[in-house]
């Protein structure tokens, strides 16, 4: 599904690269967490996951599709198998619920009918349904976690990559997310979910890609990333 | 029951341009730039129309001076003479008091000088004034005929001046308009740059991009254009109104330069998009 050979970034103004020879395969359907001290380079990863960057070195295969070379109607087409959880949610404040969660499809396409009875459904998935004309400026932190991640799920991404979806709500509602991202993981999802929680981690024990100064490096048992 | 909500206005709302306050004034520049190339077009039309009754006028007319002291008799015999000549239309002696008041403005003391006797002769467009004048100077040696070639080669000369500059300003305005939309739409960009990259991140083609950012100039600029124009008509109608002498030039092709040229603002608003959010797109995200 995902495979990174000897990949490293390097951002333009830098001398030292953000990210250096990480060697990793995401398969089809698998679970993983994505952790690391801050600094370690999480966030590069995560943007070339969602291939908002390329690698500066190395091979970033997308269904044994090399991304590196690919153009940027390529990029924005391979973008729509991916769906993304930001940290900050990044709703759009002037839309409703609805709008947020039907915007992925209506990039995709014009909006059927069962494009919109998908963007329903995916809100009745998250506990959503009394807010869907609701505009997302006006609804609480843990609901607009929740539509970013319906918004993130609605057009069915082969993958779903999330940064951080629990370090803004509290611990009730972590645990609905968490329930929602491994049932999705149930039905077939690649997900990657980057986080600080340790607890979580152990709780539920998905293999760990742990990043160290930029690099993979094997995380030890008591480590406690915050 | 859900509301239909379309793609291209979903994707509008998304990006909403609007949000910076340069692009919600396209319409109130291009609503002025209509309204000076529409009435500008209307202008230089009438102009145009006004020249060319004057040169059809003009291009087939002879004025012949003849000395003060010439015979009457001979000036009559000239005036009964003139008609049996192929291709003369008309032929007249242009009164006394008619050069009075021609000189009145010019001269102080008109009504005391000896005046020309003048002869006014037109002729059908396919004839040739060279038999004519022939038949004036055997008539009267010392005739002087003007066939009036200098004055038309001056006046459009000017008429060609006036229409060129005409043109010239309307591409300084159409330059300064297309600036104009280059501010507006990178500023727009710069100020919804977020949702830009939200909306890349989701999925969005740059063909997708350039042409919702096309629409939404597109939609502005037509509405400042329908707005333009109908104030461009508006002025134009109620000028006539006022004016029968401007009422009898503002015909059909008149009324089309008003409403078509003006349509140069949008077009341009159509085409500076498609050139320029590419090249902002693979900037800015």
């Amino acid at each position: 599904m995902l495979q990174l050979n000897d990949v490293g970034y390097a951002y333009p103004a830098q001398t030292a690269p953000a990210l250096a020879q990480v060697n990793f395969t995401l398969p089809q359907g698998s679970f993983h967490w994505l952790t690391g001290p801050s600094g370690a380079g999480k966030t590069t990863l995560f943007r070339l996951l969602t291939l908002d960057l390329l690698p500066t070195r190395g091979t970033l295969l997308f269904d044994n599709r090399n991304v590196t070379g690919i153009t940027r109607q390529q990029r924005a087409l391979l973008r729509r198998k991916i769906g993304v959880v930001y940290q900050d949610f990044r709703l759009l404040p002037h839309l409703t619920v609805r709008q947020n969660v039907l915007l992925p499809l209506s990039l995709a396409g014009a909006l059927t009918k069962e494009s919109q009875q998908s963007a329903a459904d995916m809100l009745a998935w998250v506990g959503l349904s009394n807010l869907a004309e609701t505009r997302a400026e006006n609804i609480s932190g843990g609901e607009q976690q929740r539509t970013a991640i319906a918004r993130a799920v609605v057009h069915k991404p082969q993958i779903l990559i999330a940064d951080e979806p629990t370090g803004n709500v509290d611990a009730a509602m972590a645990r609905k997310i968490i329930h929602l991202f491994t049932e999705l993981h149930r039905h077939g999802t690649t997900v990657v979910l980057a986080t600080h929680d340790t607890g979580l981690i152990k709780k539920h024990p998905f293999p760990v890609i742990h990043l160290n100064h930029g690099k993979l490096s094997p995380m030890q048992p008591e480590e406690d990333t915050e | 029951m859900m509301r239909s909500l379309a793609t291209p206005s979903m994707l509008t709302r998304a990006l909403n341009l609007k949000q910076a306050g340069i692009f919600r004034l396209l319409v109130l520049t291009t609503c002025l730039l209509c309204m000076v190339i529409g009435l500008g077009a209307a202008s230089t039309g009438m102009l145009q129309q006004v020249y060319a009754d004057w040169q059809l006028s003009r291009s087939h007319n002879l004025t012949v001076y003849l000395p003060p002291d010439a015979d009457p008799a001979a000036v009559n015999q000239l005036l009964k003479s003139l008609p049996t000549i192929e291709g003369v239309a008309f032929a007249g002696q242009v009164s006394n008091t008619q050069l009075q008041a021609w000189l009145k403005p010019l001269v102080d003391d008109a009504g005391n000088l000896p005046l020309p006797t003048v002869v006014e002769v037109n002729y059908r467009g396919n004839a040739s004034p060279a038999p004519i004048i022939d038949h004036i100077q055997q008539a009267f040696t010392t005739a002087e005929v003007d066939d009036h070639r200098p004055m038309l080669q001056q006046v459009g000369a000017s008429v060609r001046r006036l229409q060129l500059a005409a043109v010239g300003l309307s591409m300084v305005m159409l330059a300064l308009m297309a600036l104009f939309i280059v501010l507006a739409v990178r500023t727009g960009l710069m100020t919804e740059l977020p949702t830009l990259h939200l909306l890349v991140q989701l999925g969005a083609t740059d063909a997708a991009l350039t042409r919702n950012v096309g629409l939404q100039v597109l939609k502005r600029t037509l509405v400042g254009y329908v707005f333009g124009t109908a104030a461009a008509a508006a002025i134009l109608a109620v000028a006539a109104a006022f004016s029968p002498g401007l009422a009898s030039y503002t015909s059909i092709p008149v009324w089309l330069a008003l409403v078509v040229i003006p349509l140069l603002p949008p077009v341009i608003a159509t085409l500076v998009p498609l050139l320029l959010v590419p090249r902002l797109l693979r900037r800015l995200t």
